[in-house]
């Protein structure tokens, strides 16, 4: 007899086509032919659009190994990938760094012996903490049996190895790794060829009873931040592999403290977004700098809530700088929370949008949200006459009522954004274990503005028909052409007004 | 006129711009002159085509002389995909019981009938939409063959899409 179950694979399919994602989820989840099929067939995997469910349906399939094609493999290494971006976007506490070290390539040998494999897994950089010795190394195999080959020595006088192990910090980089560390009062950065050369060091000094709170390293540039003792300041240090390092002295506000009396956790938005030849990296979540990959030019942009109103044109030599941060100038801004990058990369005009969408809450735990739009003419590189030109847009959304809490999904690595042409602008971000979706629909100068934070991921090349909200139920609805979704408003949705 | 020959042995004789609705007729008659070639094996048995094959029949006999879709149109498969408009005539037409309905839709697809499938499959999308997975087996008496564990699992990772 004949019936859904027997229809053979290619008319199985069109039926498919004839469905939204979720029909066809629901037509996979009532037995296990249809199941295996929904969940294996490249061509239902190609047709769908929805990121999320993409995903899923390659979760499961892994589960079935002998169901796996190529397609799906692919895509699932696209995932890992994508998984393992997102997790060292992951702000890294104090207790957890040894973890980043372990994304990373370190490996924490028992005794007091650490070594890191750089990239491309010929060069090993090990760490003695008995002699503070710090060396390079090639690994070489010969006759079946593996060995280190001692390439440079980079250690500088007696290693420290006092009780604030936060001072000693490895950090590699690809595709030109940067190589630094911090002993006593001293930073060095080492810049590491493939073949095993330094061409980089440079050493700078901080002051004593210096707190490390920050280090990183994009590509060929790393940077460390420190908290100074006594009147408390920041210190920022880049180094970049082609131009030797500068050093920035920053004094904090008086307030700058929250009211536990703790400096606001440096939680860094994704590290480094790539636009073109453009980078733009965040050392601190008050200084992003943006540099030309190629022309190796950089440019820093100061804290984002001392972002004047309106376009500018930032002019300025054509050389690597950086200027001030944290120049607090509200008393409503003061906890700053998290900064996280926007990309929109079908923007309206020809040049790239980079969002800086900036979330601050105020004393009185209001909510607030800054936008700092960058457009960047990808025609316009630095040069020898000039800054690139950017124009910075500075936004401020004051959300009333805006409650922020739950526990949120963590598989989140979006971090993209798509203006609609229509008056709706819908925002897909991501940062640490939260991601929302917000629209902003606005309706004769004044706009409302829906906010949720949802478990499911957005796919943000939907075309978004609209949301709106029903009280009743208690849940807000999302329509596009391709799907449909209503969160449950009480665990997850913030609504808010449109101030501005 | 051609002569058509289904599995249990049944004659039928149609006009060629009929029989011609079947890209697989029109193709064997071309090739091989004015018979069929054995009906396929489906499932391990035999396909009875004498039934939905009537009703094929008539189909193709209402949309004789209808511009067949060509394989170079562009536009095909949009047209065929994500489109539930079904004609009034077809729509009567396809309002048959569901063995019925899936005996046509193979019919169809075995004859290459495009835009005949296409109602079919249109017919099952339709009837498909909005419903939750224990309508859809209710639906086709799909035997929920999951164990309870594997059920829980697949409820779980699909929780999103059972929201009412």
């Amino acid at each position: 007899m004949a019936t859904v179950t027997t229809l053979p694979l290619e008319v199985l399919l069109l039926i498919f086509r004839q469905l939204d994602t979720i029909d066809v989820v629901c037509l996979g989840m009532t037995c296990r032919d249809l199941h295996e099929y929904t969940q294996t067939h490249p061509v239902w995997l190609d047709q769908t659009q929805n990121h999320r469910r993409r995903k899923m349906a390659l979760k499961r399939s892994i589960s079935s190994p002998t169901t796996l094609t190529t397609e799906a493999l692919k895509r699932f290494a696209t995932l890992q990938e994508k998984l393992r971006i997102r997790w060292t976007r992951q702000p890294i506490p104090d207790n957890r760094r040894k973890m980043q070290f372990a994304a990373r390539g370190t490996i924490l040998l028992p005794g007091r012996l650490d070594l890191t494999f750089l990239p491309g897994g010929e060069l090993v950089i090990s760490i003695d903490e008995s002699d503070g010795s710090i060396l390079l190394h090639r690994i070489v195999l010969s006759g079946g049996h593996l060995s280190l080959v001692r390439l440079a020595d980079l250690s500088r006088g007696q290693y420290h190895d006092g009780e604030d192990t936060r001072k000693k910090m490895l950090s590699t980089m690809t595709p030109h790794p940067v190589f630094c560390y911090a002993r006593e009062n001293s930073v060095y950065f080492f810049g590491i060829t493939p073949e095993g050369g330094v061409n980089l060091e440079t050493e700078f000094v901080v002051p004593d009873q210096s707190k490390l709170l920050w280090f990183s390293g994009q590509g060929r540039i790393a940077g460390i931040v420190f908290q100074t003792p006594g009147p408390e300041s920041l210190v920022v240090i880049v180094s970049h592999l082609d131009y030797p390092g500068v050093t920035l002295e920053v004094q904090l506000p008086p307030d700058y403290r929250n009211s536990s009396g703790e400096l606001p956790p440096f939680i860094i938005g994704p590290p480094e977004v790539v636009v073109g030849s453009w980078k733009v990296c965040f050392p601190t979540p008050h200084l992003a700098v943006i540099y030309c990959k190629e022309c190796i030019l950089g440019y820093t942009i100061p804290s984002f809530s001392s972002l004047p109103h309106g376009k500018q044109r930032l002019d300025g030599a054509p050389t690597w700088r950086l200027s001030g941060i944290m120049e607090e100038e509200s008393e409503v801004f003061r906890d700053e929370r998290f900064v996280e990058v926007l990309y929109d990369p079908s923007p309206p005009d020809p040049r790239f949008n980079i969002h800086l969408l900036h979330h601050l809450y105020d004393s009185n735990a209001q909510a607030h949200v800054g936008l700092i739009t960058l457009n960047i003419d990808p025609s316009d590189p630095p040069s020898a006459s000039g800054a690139p030109t950017y124009q910075r847009i500075v936004s401020r959304f004051p959300i009333e009522g805006l409650i922020a809490t739950g526990s949120l999904h963590p598989e989140i690595y979006h971090s993209r954004t798509r203006l609609h042409s229509e008056g709706l602008s819908v925002w897909v971000s991501s940062l640490e274990d939260i991601s929302f979706a917000q629209a902003n629909r606005e309706e004769e100068g004044r706009g409302s503005l829906y906010m949720f934070v949802s478990n499911h991921e957005l796919e943000p090349d939907l075309e978004w028909e609209g949301v709106d909200l029903d009280e009743a139920s208690g849940r807000v609805f999302i329509w596009g052409p391709a799907f449909r979704w209503m969160i449950p408003y009480e665990t997850r949705i913030f609504v808010g007004e449109l101030v501005s | 006129m051609v002569l058509l020959v289904t599995s249990d042995n049944k004659n039928f004789v149609v006009d060629r711009e009929v029989a011609d609705r079947s890209v697989f007729v029109k193709n064997t008659l071309e090739a091989r002159g004015l018979s069929i070639a054995t009906p396929p094996m489906l499932n391990g048995g035999c396909f009875e085509l004498t039934s939905p094959f009537l009703q094929v029949l008539e189909y193709c006999q209402h949309h004789r002389g209808e511009p067949l879709p060509t394989t170079d149109d562009a536009n095909a498969d949009e047209n065929r995909k994500r489109t539930t408009d079904i004609g009034e005539w077809d729509r009567k037409f396809i309002t048959v019981d569901h063995e019925m309905l899936f005996e046509i839709i193979l019919a169809a697809n075995y004859l290459d009938i495009k835009p005949l499938l296409d109602v079919g499959c249109k017919t099952i999308g339709n009837m498909v939409k909005g419903k939750s997975p224990e309508e859809v087996r209710k639906l086709f008496d799909i035997v929920n063959d999951f164990t309870p564990e594997e059920e829980a699992q697949i409820k779980k990772e699909n929780e999103w899409a059972e929201d009412p």
